[in-house]
């Protein structure tokens, strides 16, 4: 379980995120949707310990990130961008974590199994295409074979066989009694996944509640465009002309 | 709350994490070969150009002391991993797997010590076989003792590894890597030697010449650090600014947000 309450982030004069509150539940995956620029990465940042909030509370399992024994067993996280050396190999990234994280080296090769990196996993990292980089990034989030997994954009990178493999992942992740928070830009692809959906923008929570309770429970090749429609009207009078 | 035993275990893990990673990373390699090469060409150019001579156990202790200057070089080092971290964002999955920042921290510099412990003996090491061969073909006795080869193989390795551990500190501070290289390369190169020209008062403490006094040598006429400090004090200058460097690249890790 991910609760945030009250969280309140300010960078100088700007207010990246105002007095926030939500949940994320197990056997749910909740989507964090909102504009560029509305607070999801830094909301997902402080959740992982990364930035320290200004107010406010945001806990995995009743517990601040760095309260937890063992953090790579409790939470998976995917961050944006790459977090390797490109001149080490996709395995010796992940062996580097698993000695951290007390974990055994077994774990590494399985995980590589799942994200499908196997055949590369002793190629350097820095040759990866984008999409191998975003496996990377999940086999890391993987290895701990966490209770919660946290993802910024995890989609970012990858083609659409990679997409549905993302979307199999997450749902079975979930359906095992985890519980998955992610954020996104592609409304459709959350339309395809999320049971549950939080909106910001401006670092304000302007809606959240169950996917189905949003876009309704018709023809699901119509729910992305009804969440998008849904998306633009919650942050219409924030967003638009005066974003640009 | 965690504990003293926790603490140690996870200094541990951290440790062994970044040797594994080190060894797993060509630049390493690449570096602690030019700090081998760095000593090794010192004592060839020295021997060639300077025609020590063997019999004098004063030159030829200044001579091998001199290749244990390289060990400087070890503060670059632990600069391009420690504030490669920030470069290739590696720091984001050290945090999560470890949260703790100030044993992940301990656990890295130790890694760096280990690393430039066992650079400064290869290269400190590879200038003395160096030299043996050299006088050796030249028909010139080896005049030092056990105690003196001892001396200069662990000052030379003492000095290179609190280098890493300085340099380690230094770019955890700085974190741009580019930029802390170029700073630390120019003063080791450049700023070092004249300042220990111009300023007496500075030569003796200059990088170079603390590892000139950590491996028990004499200066050599007319090179950095003419007056050396004896090397007990050498150490407590060298080990001092080091651990300075870590306490304040540990206060502000503390806090530091990472993105």
């Amino acid at each position: 379980m991910i609760e945030v309450h009250g969280l309140t982030k300010r960078y100088g004069p700007v207010v990246a995120v105002h007095d926030l509150e939500f949940s994320a539940r197990p056997e749910r995956v909740t989507a964090l949707l909102g504009p560029n620029g509305a607070g999801k990465t830094t909301t997902l940042r402080i959740l992982l310990g990364l930035a320290r909030p200004d107010a406010g509370t945001a806990t995995i399992a009743g517990h601040r990130y760095a309260e937890l024994h063992a953090p790579l067993r409790t939470v998976g996280a995917l961050v944006e961008g790459d977090t390797f050396h490109p001149a080490r190999s996709g395995r010796a990234h992940l062996q580097v974590l698993a000695t951290i994280g007390g974990l055994s080296d077994d774990r590494v090769d399985e995980v590589l199994r799942v994200v499908g990196l196997g055949a590369a996993a002793d190629r350097r990292a820095g040759t990866y295409s984008q999409g191998m980089r975003r496996r990377l990034g999940l086999a890391g989030a993987l290895l701990g074979d966490p209770r919660v997994l946290i993802a910024d954009e995890p989609q970012g990178g990858l083609d659409p066989q990679g997409m549905r493999w993302l979307r199999r992942l997450l749902r079975s992740f979930a359906d095992g009694g985890r519980t998955v928070l992610l954020s996104s830009h592609l409304l459709g692809e959350v339309a395809q996944i999320a049971d549950d959906v939080v909106f910001i923008d401006r670092g304000r929570l302007v809606g959240c509640g169950a996917l189905t309770d949003i876009v309704g429970t018709g023809d699901p090749a119509h729910a992305g465009r009804r969440l998008e429609e849904e998306f633009l009207r919650r942050t219409a009078g924030l967003a638009g002309e005066d974003r640009l | 709350m965690t504990t003293r035993a926790e603490g140690l275990r996870t200094v541990g893990r951290v440790l062994r994490a970044k040797l594994f990673e080190l060894r797993a990373t060509p630049s390493a390699w690449w570096l602690a070969a030019g700090t081998a090469g760095y000593g090794v060409a010192v004592v060839v150019l020295l021997l060639a150009l300077l025609d020590v001579v063997a019999e004098d156990e004063g030159a030829l202790r200044a001579l091998l002391a001199s290749s244990g200057g390289g060990g400087a070089l070890l503060v670059l080092f632990g600069i391009v991993f420690a504030a490669g971290e920030y470069r290739h964002r590696t720091i984001i999955p050290l945090v999560l797997a470890e949260p703790r920042r100030l044993p992940a921290l301990t656990g890295q510099l130790a890694a760096y010590a280990v690393a430039g412990l066992i650079t400064g003996l290869v290269a400190t090491s590879a200038s003395l076989v160096v030299a043996f061969g050299w006088l050796s073909a030249r028909g010139d006795p080896f005049v030092l003792g056990a105690g003196a080869v001892v001396a200069i193989v662990a000052g030379g390795a003492v000095h290179a590894a609190v280098g890493a551990v300085l340099g380690g500190s230094v770019g955890t501070l700085l974190r741009n890597q580019v930029a802390a290289a170029i700073a630390v390369f120019v003063y080791l190169a450049m700023v070092d030697p004249v300042l220990a020209q111009a300023v007496p008062a500075y030569g003796r403490f200059g990088p170079t010449a603390l590892g000139i006094a950590l491996s028990g040598g004499v200066p050599a006429p007319g090179g950095p650090g003419q007056r050396l400090l004896p090397w007990p004090l050498a150490a407590m200058v060298w080990g001092g600014t080091a651990v300075l460097c870590a306490v304040a690249a540990a206060a502000v890790t503390r806090r530091r947000e990472i993105s």
